[in-house]
């Protein structure tokens, strides 16, 4: 069976840099209830990629933006290690992303 | 605590009230002589009549419920106009995705509750209890699994889910 996978968000601060938007406010936006959003930013519920995607989209930024793994990606894929080193960044398993291997952890995960 | 997990709480009660009641009335009946463990009738009568009172308990329950609710969200932002007031009162009591999958989850409870009575009561008669017995439990069992349901429900909202 698959590792559980610790996902982590952003929608806090997403919120606050959105005009300081309240939980009401993208609940209604999201078309969920204010609880579900308090829920998933406090980690106690992991949305459906649609939901995920509806959350995106209210902040206009893209999904990897708004969720990431808190350990690894995992292993990088054999294709993926090429991109790697194209893009000349190497996701190593310190168990920390920066933004930028965030990002292209999202990217490789797309193109998988 | 939001309007979901006070319903579970409002259904835990009627579950555990239905039974209750159901018990002392029974009880009472079989200790005054009134009626005996043969009276199969009886008992199907009396559970029937449970269920109807249950059913219709749940709907006023419920109706009264949403009426506080809506009473007091209304009150709250009296300030503001009839169509906000009803936003606001709606957006309360919407049940989204989470919503689902804790009901689903939940549900789980009062199968288990009704097969565990089923297979209990074939063992009562196995070993040549009266039928009405039986009956008995597989009524208690639906009721405690409905108490079941409620209280998985309660953890769930509180400890969090996960979709899939």
């Amino acid at each position: 069976m698959a590792e559980k996978l610790h996902i982590t968000n952003n929608i806090r601060t997403l919120r606050f840099f959105a005009e300081e938007m309240t939980q009401q406010q993208l609940a209604e936006k999201a078309g969920v209830s204010r609880q579900t959003i308090l829920a998933i930013e406090a980690g106690k519920y992991s949305p459906s990629l649609e939901l995920a995607f509806r959350i995106a989209n209210v902040f206009h930024v893209p999904i990897g933006e708004v969720f990431a793994c808190k350990e690894t990606c995992g292993p990088v894929p054999e294709v993926a290690n090429d991109k790697t080193k194209k893009h000349g960044v190497d996701i190593t398993t310190d168990g920390l992303l920066t933004d930028d291997k965030r990002t292209l952890c999202g990217e490789l995960m797309i193109v998988a | 605590m939001d309007y979901q997990q006070k319903k579970s709480i409002v259904s835990i009660v009627e579950s555990v009230a239905v039974v209750a009641v159901y018990c002392i009335y029974v009880l009472g009946k079989l200790r005054q002589g009134a009626v005996s463990m043969e009276d199969t009738r009886f008992f199907a009568v009396t559970m029937l009549t449970f269920i109807g009172i249950g059913i219709a308990f749940t709907i006023a329950i419920q109706v009264v419920f949403h009426v506080l609710l809506s009473v007091s969200i209304a009150v709250r932002e009296r300030e503001k106009e009839s169509k906000e007031i009803e936003h606001a009162i709606n957006a309360a009591m919407v049940e989204d995705e989470r919503d689902k999958i804790i009901d689903l989850k939940s549900t789980r409870i009062p199968y288990m509750a009704a097969m565990l009575g089923f297979v209990a009561g074939l063992v009562m008669l196995a070993l040549q209890y009266p039928v009405a017995v039986m009956l008995n439990i597989l009524f208690i069992a639906s009721g405690l699994g409905a108490v079941g349901e409620g209280v998985a429900k309660l953890l769930y909202y509180k400890a969090g889910v996960r979709n899939g």
